[in-house]
């Protein structure tokens, strides 16, 4: 009888091998040379308060913490990272279908798109790209004219969404670089997402008489979307990280504040290493926040 | 002479015309002259050995595969390059793959209502009532809330011929069926696919099972290279092929 | 660095072909006067300026805000325009293509009059002058006279794309130069004991001395080069020009500007209002 056959063999434990104890051993060793040097042999003193100060501060006068400077441009880091991304894949989205279209001209514009995007340095284009639409586009929208004219009310929820008035078409010039570029990127993960799925997909579609957008729509884009979920995911903690080439272009995020504050405390290790955490936080937290949603996924149709 | 049985329907509507239909991939012929009319309610049985055009002869019926030459009608519409066409042709032609080609992130029923309400515009009420009557026919009512994943390969074909039905077409393509299916799961598809015909469905289904081609067709093609060699009643071809070619293939296959 | 350097250029180019474009063609005074950026300054109401935190001219103070010579100046400016002062925290690097993408409408940033920016940019007479200083290692240099720095065997750190590198290329040839992207970064070079010395504007070399007694030394009291330090606009604007130049006249003759530069530059009595420390 299947019910009394016994249950399955334990696997045995994992012990520690002699080359575990040796490896790890190592890198303690290592870590702590590393430590002994900076203490002992690095003339530094290390002071953390000037920068913690700079995290947040409390007010001599009522008593309250106050985000400073570094909390302040953390959080433009999350809005450009939050609408860049946003902007990004729907560049994406419309790219990546461009890109695998029967129509050739949209083949060859998405193509020349990512071509020109993936093949420039990131620094270069976001210069480039920054100074011509800010400079020619955005008065032609009468994006300044709209923020300097805006209501109270307006101001203060553009304020809480995007960037301070004052700073709001920059915001939109570097969302929009961060988007464009990282958008060719997320159209090649598109492309290939949707072409890893097997073509019995269309045939089963397209024999119900679907159209080739509903065949997209309602067949391919849903399952190419589990599969782009993992690189996807790792598209939009880069988009974090690379947030900081926008600090060129006087936009007070958190690697632009880090520069003030280094510039103005002069504590430029501790600075770095507080950004860094920070930074960490942030994109760790994305990690785990998109690693649930993938596993979510997965269980929800398999 | 296969006109004998032709002639019996010559009065009825013919459902598919094909005339000298061609394909080629590059060099290669993969169809050639293929002529061959189908009346409403004919039930034709399409064999052949591997290669010999018989897939790609019933995929040029719904356009999966492009034909280069002659002209394919569908219940008086003739497939041109026009998608609108294309698509009308394909909402009144069912078709059954080999490996089902279900949608594994939607449930069974969703499976089946997707088509309907897309396409014809059904309200979801009705086109999940449709569907559940079609499940039903199919034996498979009770799988219908979980996913392909979760079912065997001949319930998932079974869940294919339903998603097909509800498009209520006026023809159905079957395209080795069976071939797919550990052997255990066959007779169940075939069951159905036999009731089908016994209701008078139209249907070209391409297969080796000549137990379930003796038991239903009207008609049976034999294809080898890409050509129709022969076309002819069950009984006549079972008993008497006329070409070498054929006798062979029967050999071969009645032999298993 | 060069690369960054040609792409400053390159960017500068397409900016100005695009830019200027229009401006060569208004070749009426009176159309000048009346796109003139005071006249855009009164009707927005706010004076736009440009500028990068640099000891003590800007500076973040403990609540975030800015403080420093220059803040100061801007603050001047713009109360005597009747107008609001906008500040636009910009890197160094990108502060010129900045202000010829008119992301604000003047740079008042240090910024030392040199020829070649002078080719790109338009400057005021100078507000303030200041000049370089250096700061040496007293475990590698301790001794040497300003003359002994140029030497191959000598490292001299420096930030990266300011005077402070071409004045320590002019003064010490033979000495390499170690750039940075910060002073901050170059100083610690210099208290680590990887370079001998660290130029850099007055007055941080000396504040940063009087910080680490016993560690860091100035080979000399003087300036090593003399600054003008002016506001920078675009071209194809005299009436700006002109008003900004004779705005620094008044306030180097009534006195202000050395007041302010004195009260900046000569202590750090205004430390306990900037986190440093």
């Amino acid at each position: 009888m299947a019910h009394d056959r016994p249950p399955p063999p334990l696997k045995p434990k994992r012990r520690w091998q002699k080359i575990d104890v040796v490896i790890i051993g190592l890198a303690f060793v290592a870590i702590a040379y590393v430590v002994y040097r900076v203490e002992h042999v690095l003339v530094y003193k290390w002071e953390w308060q000037p920068v913690l100060d700079f995290v947040a501060y409390k007010n001599p006068d009522t008593g309250e913490w106050v985000a400073n400077l570094l909390i302040q441009g953390l959080l433009m880091t999350l809005r450009l990272a939050f609408w860049g991304t946003i902007a990004a894949a729907a560049i994406g989205l419309v790219m990546g279908l461009c890109r695998i279209s029967q129509n050739l001209f949209l083949r060859a514009t998405a193509r020349i798109y990512v071509e020109l995007i993936r093949n420039i340095p990131p620094i270069v284009f976001i210069f480039v790209f920054y100074f011509f639409i800010s400079s020619q586009i955005m008065p032609i929208i009468g994006v300044d004219d709209f923020a300097r004219n805006a209501s109270p009310e307006t101001a203060s929820i553009i304020g809480f969404l995007f960037s301070p008035m004052d700073l709001f078409s920059n915001f939109l010039a570097g969302v929009i670089c961060l988007a464009m570029f990282e958008g060719a990127y997320i159209t090649e993960i598109v492309r290939a997402g949707v072409q890893s799925i097997e073509k019995g997909q269309w045939e089963g579609a397209r024999a119900i008489g679907l159209s080739r957008l509903n065949v997209m729509r309602d067949v391919i884009l849903p399952q190419a979307i589990r599969k782009i979920l993992p690189p996807l995911a790792g598209q939009f903690i880069t988009l974090v990280k690379d947030s900081a080439i926008v600090s060129l272009i006087s936009i007070q995020e958190l690697t632009f504040s880090a520069t003030e504050v280094a510039a103005t405390t002069t504590r430029v290790f501790e600075t770095w290493i507080v950004v860094g955490a920070m930074y960490f936080v942030i994109c760790y937290f994305f990690a785990v926040l998109f690693g649930r949603l993938e596993k979510r996924l997965s269980q929800d149709r398999r | 002479m296969p006109e004998q049985k032709m002639t019996e329907q010559n009065d009825s509507r013919v459902m598919l015309e094909m005339r000298g239909v061609g394909k080629w991939y590059g060099d290669f012929c993969a169809l050639y002259d293929i002529n061959l009319q189908v009346h409403l309610g004919q039930r034709v049985v399409v064999c052949g050995p591997s290669g010999s055009g018989k897939s790609t002869m019933i995929r040029c019926v719904n356009r999966l595969e492009e034909h280069q030459a002659g002209h394919i009608i569908v219940d008086g519409a003739e497939l041109t390059d026009d998608t609108k066409n294309i698509e009308l042709v394909r909402r009144e032609v069912g078709m059954v793959f080999q490996h089902f080609n279900l949608f594994p992130h939607l449930t069974v029923l969703r499976n089946c209502t997707l088509g309907p309400m897309r396409n014809l515009k059904v309200p979801r009420q009705e086109a999940e009532e449709r569907a559940m009557h079609f499940l039903e026919r199919v034996r498979i009512a009770e799988q219908a809330h979980k996913y392909p994943s979760q079912l065997s390969g001949g319930q998932q074909q079974r869940v294919a011929i339903a998603r097909a039905l509800c498009m209520k077409p006026k023809l159905m393509l079957f395209d080795e069926p069976t071939s797919a299916l550990d052997p255990e799961m066959i007779s169940g598809v075939l069951e159905v696919m036999v009731e089908l015909a016994t209701d008078g469905m139209t249907m070209v289904c391409v297969t080796h099972e000549m137990g379930f081609a003796k038991q239903v067709a009207d008609s049976m093609i034999f294809m080898d290279e890409g050509e129709i060699v022969e076309m002819a009643p069950p009984e006549q071809f079972f008993s008497n092929p006329k070409t070498d070619r054929a006798k062979l293939f029967l050999s071969q296959i009645l032999s298993h | 660095m060069n690369l960054r350097k040609i792409i400053t250029g390159a960017a500068m180019a397409g900016i100005m072909a695009l830019g200027l474009g229009g401006v060569a063609k208004a070749d009426v005074a009176q159309s000048l006067s009346s796109e003139s950026v005071i006249e855009e300054i009164k009707k927005r109401g706010v004076l736009r300026v440009g500028m990068s935190t640099f000891v003590p001219w800007a500076m973040r103070a403990k609540d975030g805000g800015l403080i420093g010579f220059e803040i100061d100046v801007a603050k001047k400016v713009a109360e005597d325009m009747e107008v609001e002062v906008e500040f636009i925290p910009t890197q160094w690097s990108g502060i010129i293509p900045a202000l010829i993408a008119k992301k604000f409408d003047v740079i008042i940033g240090g910024m030392s009059i040199t020829p070649a920016r002078n080719l790109t940019v338009n400057f005021t007479i100078p507000y303030a002058h200041s000049g370089q200083q250096m700061v040496a290692s007293m475990e590698l240099a301790d001794g040497m006279a300003v003359d002994d720095f140029n030497s191959s065997d000598v490292t001299i750190a420096c930030r990266r794309g300011a005077t402070p590198c071409n004045a320590a290329a002019k003064l010490f040839p033979k000495a390499s130069l170690s750039r940075f992207d910060d002073d901050a970064q170059a100083f610690q070079e210099v208290v680590n004991g990887n370079a001998h010395g660290f130029i850099t504007s007055a007055p941080k070399p000396r504040f940063w001395m009087e910080k680490h007694p016993g560690k860091l030394f100035m080979p000399t009291e003087e300036n090593l080069t003399q600054g003008d330090e002016a506001f920078a606009l675009r071209k194809g604007d005299p009436d700006a020009l002109n008003f900004f130049s004779n705005w620094i006249q008044v306030h180097t003759s009534n006195g202000w500007l050395q007041e302010r530069h004195d009260f900046w530059f000569t202590n750090q009595n205004w430390a306990d209002q900037v986190a440093e420390n």
